[in-house]
């Protein structure tokens, strides 16, 4: 935010006519076809689109872990070659590594950027504490419920402190209630400190209600479908925001683009 | 959280009832044990001793090597072997086991000759080792850590192979290097299956010492036992086998000690 306004104008995540496409039994098939998407720095992007329509492919472009067949993806200017080091990744699958306490799981980042110890220590209790598992640092994480396990993995991701966060249905797995209230957790600490994240989910409302941006994707290959604002204000509960009237009518927009019911037939395929 | 009280001071029947089996299995195994010694004792008479001797046979032989320093003498013998080939092939095992673990190119590579290696019985290379070695102690480390090798490396490789990827990916992106991707993730994540490794090589070691030893030797138990056996001695030969048997659990004991303490950490 604190950038000059020639670099305000840059996007933090370009994704620049990218093409993705891989080879089953001889076949070419198109993952995502032409994508282009600009994310502003300190913008909340949600993509949301049916199963199979490329979501984490596109994720997987941005980290770096795949590149893509034709076109690029541009991170704060540059082009993205090889793992994306710095950007922080959530995805629905558990990632704490199993071994390592709650405490130093968080650390593990800070480690890794070799701060010393008294200070890795710190921030990481701060972080634990932000995400409210304060007295949990000692357990491990089978020790933990999966909600914990998500705020450990969010603690983690606040105490690693990137620019932008890519999140693959983060809250994929956990019941309404703590969903809402991991929601609300990752409202208020995006409104502190306006990172820049890219959100995929399922669930239409989870998209409207965390986003300024919801991108709508087709079926494979994936293309954009339209690109919507969520004009509401900010800050916002995610729970109150739901009786909201141009809720109501982005989620009926929404409904009407995604067809989930003819999509829905077809999980996983 | 939520609060729990202490209403009463009872114990809770399904620990009562685990108890009560522990003890049932304890006073069962040491039952059966000494019904199984005593009949072997008192069938005595009806078998021919020569060929079967009997318990108090057997303790009388053990009383006479344990006396004369023939039992510290042999068993010191076979002991290092044993600990001096685990230890070369638990190391080489699991260092080439996170290698071609980590490497799966390299893995396909040297796939076909170590397959080609695990298929051969071990015991066939002792000639050939007898060649290169002598006959001392050399040739029955280097079979016993072949043994061992393979036990620990393939473990160790299918567990350094198995390690969650998305973890990998995670630590990446924090800016791991290679190396640290193998010391924070690969290495921990593959220990549940190196331990198990660690493990399943123990008898495999008892067997290369002592195999060692009955193809050519002067001294270990493996000695004893073929010896006995030469004389026609069978409270001898069994005398050996249970000093074999007392290693194998105090080897397997310590075993367990150090992989119970290092793999603490994953339950």
């Amino acid at each position: 935010m604190a950038a000059g306004a020639s670099q305000d104008a840059a996007p933090a995540i370009r994704l620049d006519h990218v093409s993705k496409w891989f080879f089953k039994a001889g076949a070419r098939i198109a993952a995502i076809d032409d994508v282009n998407v600009d994310v502003p720095a300190g913008a909340f992007v949600t993509l949301i689109g049916p199963s199979g329509c490329g979501k984490s492919t596109l994720f997987n472009c941005i980290a770096g872990f795949i590149a893509p067949e034709r076109g690029a993806v541009i991170y704060r200017g540059k082009p993205v070659a090889g793992p994306n080091v710095g950007i922080g990744y959530m995805t629905q699958k558990d990632t704490l590594l199993p071994w390592r306490s709650v405490l130093a799981n968080v650390m593990l980042p800070l480690n890794l950027q070799r701060l010393s110890k008294a200070e890795a220590r710190e921030r990481a209790s701060a972080a634990i504490a932000r995400v409210g598992l304060n007295g949990f640092a000692g357990h491990m994480p089978a020790e933990l419920s999966g909600g914990m396990q998500k705020r450990t993995a969010l603690a983690r991701m606040l105490a690693f402190n990137p620019d932008t966060l890519l999140m693959d249905e983060p809250f994929g797995n956990v019941d309404v209630q703590l969903k809402l209230q991991l929601q609300r957790e990752l409202l208020a600490l995006w409104e502190g400190e306006r990172k820049t994240v890219v959100f995929v989910t399922h669930d239409l409302e989870e998209a409207i209600a965390l986003s300024d941006r919801v991108i709508v994707l087709s079926r494979r290959p994936g293309r954009v479908k339209a690109d919507i604002r969520v004009d509401l204000p900010r800050p916002r509960d995610p729970v109150q925001i739901r009786f909201e009237r141009t809720f109501q009518d982005i989620h009926k927009h929404l409904w009407s683009l995604c067809d989930i019911a003819t999509d829905a037939e077809d999980e996983h395929g | 959280m939520a609060r729990t009280e202490i209403i009463e001071d009872v114990v809770d029947p399904a620990i009562a009832a685990a108890r009560r089996e522990r003890l049932i299995v304890f006073w069962g195994r040491i039952g059966v044990t000494l019904g199984l010694i005593a009949a072997w004792q008192a069938s005595g008479t009806h078998i021919d001793q020569l060929i079967f001797s009997t318990p108090l046979e057997i303790a009388r032989r053990l009383g006479e090597w344990m006396s004369d320093g023939t039992l510290w003498l042999n068993l010191l013998v076979t002991a290092e072997e044993i600990v001096l080939g685990y230890a070369l092939g638990a190391a080489a095992g699991v260092g080439l086991g996170l290698l071609l673990g980590s490497f799966p190119l390299m893995a396909r590579i040297f796939d076909p000759i170590l397959m080609a290696v695990y298929g051969v019985p071990k015991i066939a290379f002792g000639p050939l080792f007898i060649v290169w070695f002598g006959i001392n102690l050399t040739p029955k480390v280097v079979i016993t850590a072949l043994m061992v090798f393979f036990f620990v490396f393939l473990s160790t490789y299918e567990g350094a192979r198995n390690v969650n990827r998305d973890l990998i990916r995670v630590v990446k992106l924090m800016g791991a290097n290679r190396w640290q991707e193998r010391t924070l993730v690969v290495i921990p994540g593959a220990l549940p299956a190196i331990m198990l490794g660690l493990k399943l090589a123990i008898p495999e070691a008892l067997v290369g010492a002592i195999v060692g030893e009955l193809i050519v030797s002067s001294r270990g138990v493996g000695y004893l036992v073929q010896f006995s056996a030469s004389q026609l001695d069978s409270a001898g030969v069994f005398a050996g086998l249970f000093v074999l048997m007392v290693l194998a659990l105090l080897f397997n004991s310590a075993v367990n000690y150090a992989t119970g303490r290092t793999g603490r950490t994953h339950a």
